[in-house]
């Protein structure tokens, strides 16, 4: 077990497995292996709970699949076509897992975004600067503006000549 | 939402920004240009390239708009057709514009991946020009995929893709009504580790050409492409995938160290032999075969396969098959044998038997059977003496239709019937 102490000082105690989700703390534990209480400086309790969620979940499903691959090959059931049909299923919950995960405010996802750069992980950073850039999509840079509060600092003139010396960008 | 008030995504680190605007199109990145002057430059770091035709379009027209082949009356069809043309053309321009614009304006910092879909079907072929890709390739992507629906026309495709140092991953796919054809003046390719082209026509040197040019080649997946040469032979090829291709030519498979072939050829006009692949672990096999064709030597090479997956679609590939059988060494590692089969096997069970007998350590036998060729009745073939012997235990046999439906239960209970003259004792009994 790791502890791991957010910044406003609440501890959580974890599966080296789980930890180890960040790269960073992947990272740490190598150079040292008995580390075994991490103080994080820049997340607090309740974004990293939130992240210790997503960990969690993560790496229980990776495991169930490498058991059941084992359990595949020791029992010598189907070398393949069992095992590829229970990783597509187990895909498709964890998916709809994360999506569901992701459903978050704003605020909370900004949150996630610096934790997961910050923690460097991988799969959660890709999740969460993904749902914002969904956000994005398919909107006018007005409307852009207007979600993500974006003070538009360019005076009329200096917008317009943007877009009139770049006509590739905006015709 | 709480502090509404707030612009917190303009203060994420820039990387992390890059990266959010790394899930958007090239266009909609390109856009956010304007929003503030924290966002003037944050598209120039992204460093890929997602390129979709859609957002070419002109107001209006959507890509169903695109199938000519709609079935409204002539007329209307010509005036729809018209105004398409317009405007597809002003789509075409637009989209050239705007890539001279992107890699005008961009710095000229590496790029990762390029992602390009288009739908160049109405398009005139200036406008298909792709010469956009000689100084994509500039910026030393690492993977390039692109996607391309062409018109009646073949695409030009510039050579110095070909010749791109840091290239691990190229992947064309370039269906129009006349094939692509390949033919680069050279290849060299030395990082690339990944290779599919689709729909496309290679001839001669080419093959010999790409495995000199790619020493570090592990993945070779060609599709729907007319092959004119004779040889695939590399030391380094890990998995080669030939689906739906037709081939022309006398075509010998040498690749040490090949671990997965899978190989869905029309031999129409050639011929194909396996050699030195003794590393081949699983292989899938179905080759569709003209009326007169050479023997083929494809058994003895897979002696050390795994896992065989063998469609024996036409008749003609059963027969030459069974010629093969004599150049067959045992398959002493083979665990699992999937044969797609199209003919009434209780009648004619030979090509099986001879296969489960050169299988001593069989665990897995799979059937996928066409229930109207099942139902044929043939006379039924003597099995002469060499194949008669009995296997004392099958872990599992598979029984289920080459696709969707079900077998009736006569068909089932005959296989069983006549896999029990073979098989002492099945494990497991599976119906699909």
């Amino acid at each position: 077990m790791i502890t791991l102490t957010s910044s406003d000082g609440v501890q959580f105690d974890v599966r080296e497995a789980v930890a180890k989700e960040s790269q960073i703390i992947r990272d740490m534990i190598q150079d040292d292996c008995v580390i075994t209480n991490i103080p994080l400086a820049n997340v607090n309790h309740k974004i990293l709970s939130i992240v210790l969620e997503y960990c969690q979940m993560h790496v229980d499903k990776t495991e169930m699949e490498v058991n059941a691959s084992k359990h595949q090959t020791t029992t010598g059931e189907g070398s393949s076509s069992v095992p590829v049909a229970l990783k597509v299923s187990s895909n498709k919950n964890l998916n709809d897992w994360d999506k569901e995960f992701i459903n978050v405010d704003l605020d909370t996802l900004y949150d996630l975004i610096l934790a997961a750069n910050y923690l460097n992980i991988s799969g959660l950073l890709n999740l969460t600067t993904q749902a914002a850039a969904d956000i994005i999509k398919g909107k006018t840079t007005e409307e852009i503006r207007a979600t993500f509060n974006i003070k538009n600092d360019f005076t009329p003139e200096e917008e317009a000549a943007i877009r009139k010396e770049n006509p590739w960008a905006f015709e | 939402m709480n502090n509404v008030e707030v612009d917190r995504i303009s203060s994420l680190p820039d990387e992390v920004l890059t990266h959010i605007l790394s899930f958007l199109s090239t266009e909609d990145a390109v856009q956010t240009c304007v929003l503030s002057k924290r966002w003037k430059n944050t598209w120039a770091a992204v460093p890929i390239l997602n390129i979709n035709h859609k957002h070419f379009l002109i107001n209006g027209c959507r890509e169903e708009d695109y199938d000519c082949s709609g079935d409204s009356d002539e007329e209307q069809r010509i005036d729809v057709a018209r105004s398409e043309f317009n405007s597809l053309g002003m789509s075409a321009a637009r989209f050239q514009q705007f890539m001279t614009g992107f890699l005008d304006n961009r710095p000229p910092t590496n790029l990762e991946r390029v992602n390009c879909v288009c739908n160049f079907q109405c398009w005139d072929r200036t406008h298909a020009s792709m010469g956009w890709l000689d100084r994509v390739v500039l910026l030393m992507p690492l993977q390039i995929h692109i996607g391309i629906m062409g018109g009646g026309f073949s695409l030009d495709i510039p050579d110095l893709v070909f010749s791109c140092a840091s290239l691990q991953h190229l992947s064309m796919s370039l269906s129009s009504l006349v094939k692509t054809i390949i033919s680069p003046v050279s290849i060299n390719l030395p990082s690339l580790k990944f290779l599919h082209l689709s729909v496309v026509e290679f001839h001669d040197d080419f093959a010999e050409k790409l495995f000199m040019g790619c020493p570090s080649l592990q993945k070779l997946d060609l599709s729907h492409c007319d092959l004119y040469f004779s040889s695939i032979s590399s030391k380094v090829l890990k998995e080669l995938t030939l689906i739906s291709c037709n081939l022309y030519e006398q075509m010998q498979i040498s690749c040490l160290n090949l671990v997965s072939l899978s190989m869905l050829i029309d031999l129409a006009r050639g011929d194909i032999s396996l050699k030195n692949i003794s590393s081949l672990v699983d292989a899938v096999i179905e080759l569709d075969l003209g009326d007169d064709v050479p023997n083929l030597n494809i058994l003895g090479s897979l002696s050390n396969v795994a896992e065989l997956k063998l469609y024996l679609v036409t008749p003609v590939l059963k027969e030459q098959l069974e010629k093969d059988i004599p150049n067959c060494i045992n398959f002493n590692n083979l665990k699992k044998l999937v044969l797609e089969v199209r003919w009434d096997m209780c009648s004619d069970f030979y090509l099986i038997a001879c296969l489960l007998k050169h299988s001593p350590n069989l665990k897995e036998l799979e059937l996928l059977l066409d229930e109207s060729q099942g139902q044929i009745q043939e006379p039924r073939r003597e099995i002469s003496e060499d194949v008669l012997f009995q296997y004392e235990y099958l872990e599992t046999v598979k029984i289920g239709p080459e696709c969707e439906g079900e077998l009736s239960s006569e068909l089932i209970n005959a296989i069983i019937k006549t896999l029990g003259r073979y098989v002492k004792k099945i494990g497991n009994l599976i119906i699909a």
